[in-house]
């Protein structure tokens, strides 16, 4: 790998934006009806994990983070009394999804932070690969 | 043809680009739950090997740091990361600056005297 900081950095942002979808996505459906007799949305949780086995990066191959998984929330929901909607049960109750508007915002910004910082890591690799290559002219 | 300046030079930029490349899986990783930071260390070794005269055997380690975990069991501290990271460029500009006057210096003793 010509690169390795770039590519290391890279899987950073790719972790970061993947959690950013994830939260827009639950954001988006934070107002889903659906009826008792099925789930609700499940908010969808990104899980990090590292690349190898943490010598990569000393060795000069790429490292960084990577999405290992989607782990979902309660298919429960809360159940709300909502007798106009068409969804609603013989009891008058839909099921909404158990998903807190000031928790995924709080993730938007950890996930647009840690974007950031890798942005700015690729930056500054590109200014020392630069130094680099001007060697000897 | 590199003598012992050069790859004093040399060892320092090898160190360097390690260090880059671990702040770099440093940061990636800066919410992933369970990961301690690394850092890599070569200052030490490469002051050894310069008195004992071959600087191209400094040694580059990398290990964990022992700072406090947060509650995912993640210790990087993204300001430390960032502010080191730009601490490690300038760095290797300097070397970087280094290595072109000592091919500077050799490019006027091969007889650049044009």
């Amino acid at each position: 790998m010509l690169f390795p900081t770039l590519s290391t950095a890279q899987s950073g942002l790719s972790v970061f934006r993947t959690w950013m979808d994830a939260v827009s996505d639950n954001i988006a459906n934070i107002d889903d009806a659906a009826p008792t007799s099925g789930p609700a949305y499940q908010a969808r949780f990104v899980v990090a994990s590292p690349v190898g086995n943490g010598t990569e990066a000393s060795a000069g191959n790429p490292a960084g983070a990577t999405v290992s998984g989607i782990t979902l929330g309660d298919p429960a929901g809360r159940e709300v009394s909502d007798p106009t909607n068409p969804l609603a049960d013989a009891n008058g109750m839909v099921r909404y999804p158990d998903v807190d508007l000031g928790d995924q915002m709080t993730q938007m910004m950890m996930a647009q932070r840690g974007y950031e910082a890798n942005l700015s890591v690729i930056d500054r690799a590109k200014d020392a690969y630069q130094q680099a290559l001007s060697i000897g002219r | 043809m590199i003598d012992a300046t050069g790859s004093a030079i040399q060892a320092a930029l090898d160190g360097l680009a390690a260090r880059q490349r671990v702040i770099a899986d440093n940061v990636a990783n800066v919410e992933t739950p369970g990961y301690i930071a690394g850092q890599v260390s070569f200052e030490d070794s490469l002051r050894a090997a310069i008195a004992d005269g071959d600087p191209s055997s400094t040694a580059v380690s990398t290990t964990a740091t022992t700072d406090p975990v947060n509650q995912n069991g993640n210790n990087v501290s993204i300001d430390n990361q960032v502010v080191s990271l730009t601490d490690t460029d300038l760095r290797y500009q300097t070397m970087v600056a280094a290595m072109n006057e000592k091919f500077g210096l050799l490019k006027t003793a091969i007889g650049g005297a044009s």
